[in-house]
């Protein structure tokens, strides 16, 4: 039999600026686990394990204070000056495994959240989404950030809307993340159903030479970070996945593995104790080129610089992301011309249209990803500016 | 914080027709307040074995009622629910519920006294439905619609008052018919309004007001998110959806009911892709089940606008989300008077 407990405490914050009940705060603590017998049944339960079990998990630490979050939520707001409801989560905790042969360590868990929308005064809503590691009251506090937000409303707020049409582009660091995470990163998850066999993916032209990508949970700075994985691998080292546009390794968890013959690759991950590890990145990350963002600007001559997308989503061999704002590029400068609305779409294999790759991988701050109805605040993205000979736009 | 106090014990045994059985065993106890709540999770491990065994009776009645197709997808699950709500330390009321019911490929198959329903073996291919043929929604269906179509709207605000069809009528709601997702508890311990989204086909606007109520449903309601970023994502703390339409229609005499259908591209896609389990329904040769699923494209909007009426009073429904989940709620079959070839896209490889 093997077992999965978590003991965590949670905050949730609602927040839609300053005013009576503008904000609602909730505190949670919990303590649960799964059990699995040999046959496969499985019960999942709240409070301490059965005696039998013999394992308690310690109390969580404290957490975020709901107050000072809900300060620093209403400061947000206030400091945008629109209409805008966010909501916090925080997960501090421990979780552990146990088996027949194995008894892995206690591991913390620490994570946050926020998401939300801004409406501009076009009536338009902004999303907004940042996450990962320990608390989030550094990034709610951070002017800078605020500031960023800022800008892109007042600029989708005179912003065209999008025309649907193939385009040359420059994608910023922040943009080509999303696509790096949908097209690259999910096509390189083994399948959650064991019972499926996608190696046959391996060897497949997936992006343009100059793109290289591992996958590495340890990662300086990465939104993720754990040496050890929710089936209890031990992480041994970045696994690489795509080398020079092609794909070369994919990402496991322990039954995925099994079921091909491979080797795990500490991908197997859970978003609670209650559910199963399922093949997940951890951080992607894309290598640097070695063209700078303004050359590449200067290289694409006439097309669109998309400073931002949102809503990513892959389905199969598809892929789509929201655009949230494009500025038009003439003569190899950018012009102040906006322009917002429609979808980045393609299959999985869009950045074979990349041409030139930055010389500056950032990790995106937004690391939520769901999948297979588990969503993970700490799935990791990292990567450059990118240059693509065409960016197709939907309506 | 509060003078009220909620305790729920929520015990679920699941029984498919093939593979292991999973069961679980919940118990949630809140103090409430009005602008927000302690929650902690309590001891339950043993689930009343009685519902595994009423589970595992009901698979056996109703699995030579599922269409072969149908079969080995199917799901019992037999629960047990109460809440107990305290005020000021006095004991409240408490409300226990039972339940029954079977899920096949997105379809709700609701038990009663063992019977599950017409039995329907035979099957038919989509290539010999005839692309004529007219296209209905059942209640499944029509759930995911509404779903994806408030999704859409509520990227911008100058959605609001827009039109899609005169006789819908949209209501979030706590209430469910499925008990592990009903609980209509507000902060501060009241009962949560109901709210209307789509009044006679108009969306009435985003819901900010209730962002509070929502995520302590979600809590409570969908306690299996509870450790996750449950209210980042703003479908997760979505309520539940009570569908109607003010018009009725009579059955044509045939027609293709897609029973269920789950997105293959992001909700907000205007064009979203959907595979559709589906039946085919004619008076002389009565129900057939899809042998296969079938893939369409088209909008919700449209879709939607070319609805003619009900088919039938509401019955319990399920949004199959592939992030945030599943998600039952109620809605009537409705027919449409789209023909299957203006959406068909193809049969899923």
């Amino acid at each position: 039999m093997r077992v999965y407990l978590e003991r965590g405490r949670s905050v949730f914050v609602t927040s839609k600026g300053e005013g009576r009940h503008s904000a609602a705060r909730f505190a949670a603590e919990f303590e649960g686990g799964r059990l699995v017998a040999a046959a496969g049944e499985e019960q999942l339960f709240t409070g301490p394990p059965a005696r039998s079990v013999d394992l308690r998990l310690p109390p969580p630490p404290a957490g975020d204070d709901p107050g000072e979050i809900a300060e620093a939520l209403a400061a947000a707001v206030r400091y945008w000056r629109r209409p805008a409801l966010l909501q916090y989560t925080a997960v501090v905790g421990t979780r552990l495994i146990s088996g027949l042969t194995l008894v892995v360590q206690p591991r913390p868990v620490a994570v946050w959240a926020v998401a939300g929308q801004i409406a501009a005064e076009t009536g338009r809503m902004i999303p907004i989404g940042w996450s990962g590691q320990r608390s989030g009251l550094p990034t709610l506090r951070s002017e800078q950030r605020l500031e960023t937000i800022a800008r892109i409303v007042e600029a989708v707020e005179h912003a065209e809307d999008a025309r649907p049409g193939a385009v040359p582009a420059v994608l910023a660091s922040r943009a080509s993340a999303i696509l790096v995470h949908e097209a690259v990163g999910h096509f390189a998850e083994a399948p959650h159903d064991a019972s499926i066999d996608t190696c046959h993916r391996l060897g497949c032209r997936i992006a343009g030479e100059r793109v290289s990508v591992f996958d590495d949970p340890l990662a300086p700075d990465g939104r993720a970070h754990y040496e050890v994985d929710d089936d209890g691998v031990a992480c041994l080292g970045r696994t690489e996945v795509v080398r020079q546009g092609v794909l070369v390794g994919q990402l496991h968890s322990l039954a995925s593995a099994q079921a091909v013959g491979g080797t795990p690759t500490a991908n197997g991950r859970a978003a609670s104790a209650w559910q199963p590890s399922i093949p997940r990145m951890s951080n992607l990350v894309c290598a640097p080129g070695a063209t700078s963002e303004q050359q590449m600007i200067e290289n694409l001559h006439r097309g669109l610089y998309v400073h931002r997308l949102a809503d990513g989503f892959s389905h199969g061999l598809e892929i789509s992301a929201q655009v949230i704002l494009s500025e038009w590029v003439h003569r190899g400068r950018r012009t102040g011309r906006y322009v917002t609305g429609g979808r980045v779409t393609g299959k999985v294999d869009v950045l074979t249209q990349v041409v030139e790759v930055g010389d500056t991988s950032m990790f995106s701050d937004n690391a939520l990803c769901g999948k297979a109805r588990q969503i993970l605040f700490d799935v990791g993205t990292c990567a450059p500016a990118m240059r693509l000979s065409a960016l197709t736009i939907s309506q | 914080m509060s003078e009220v106090e909620l305790h729920r014990v929520v015990s679920i045994v699941w029984v498919p027709a093939v593979g292991p059985e999973v069961s679980q065993s919940v118990s949630m106890h809140a103090r409430v307040g009005f602008t927000g709540a302690e929650v902690r999770s309590r001891e339950a491990r043993e689930v009343n074995g009685q519902l595994g065994a009423r589970a595992r009776l009901a698979r056996d009645c109703v699995l030579p009622a599922v269409p072969p197709p149908r079969r080995d997808d199917l799901v019992v699950e037999a629960g047990a629910v109460t809440l107990t709500v305290r005020t000021r330390g006095r004991r409240g009321h408490r409300r226990a519920r039972r339940y029954l019911l079977a899920v096949t490929h997105g379809v709700v198959l609701p038990i009663s006294r063992g019977f599950v329903g017409k039995r329907c073996d035979t099957v038919v291919q989509p290539d010999d439905v005839g692309p004529e043929t007219k296209v209905a929604f059942g209640p499944s269906a029509v759930l995911t619609l509404v779903s994806n179509l408030l999704d859409v709207v509520s990227t911008e605000r100058r959605h609001v008052g827009c039109h899609v069809a005169s006789c819908l009528s949209v209501t979030e709601s706590g209430a469910s018919p499925y008990p592990p997702q009903d609980f209509s508890i507000a902060l501060g311990g009241g009962t949560a309004a109901d709210r209307l989204v789509f009044r006679e086909g108009r969306w009435v606007g985003p819901a900010h007001d209730g962002a509070g109520d929502a995520a302590l449903f979600v809590l409570f309601a969908a306690t299996d998110r509870s450790l996750r970023p449950l209210p980042a994502l703003h479908a997760v703390g979505r309520r539940n959806l009570v569908v109607s339409w003010r018009k009725t229609v009579s059955r044509p005499p045939r027609m293709l009911m897609l029973d269920s259908i789950i997105g293959r591209s992001s909700p907000r896609d205007t064009s979203p892709v959907w595979d559709a389990e589906f039946s085919l329904y004619d008076e002389a040769a009565g129900v057939r089940c899809g042998a296969v699923p079938i893939r369409f494209r088209g909008s919700v909007w449209r879709a939607l606008s070319r609805v003619l009426g009900a088919l039938g009073p509401i019955a319990i429904g399920l949004d199959r989300d592939p992030i945030v989940g599943d998600r039952y709620g109620q809605a009537p079959p409705v027919l449409t008077d789209l023909s299957l070839a203006e959406c068909l896209e193809g049969v899923p490889s």
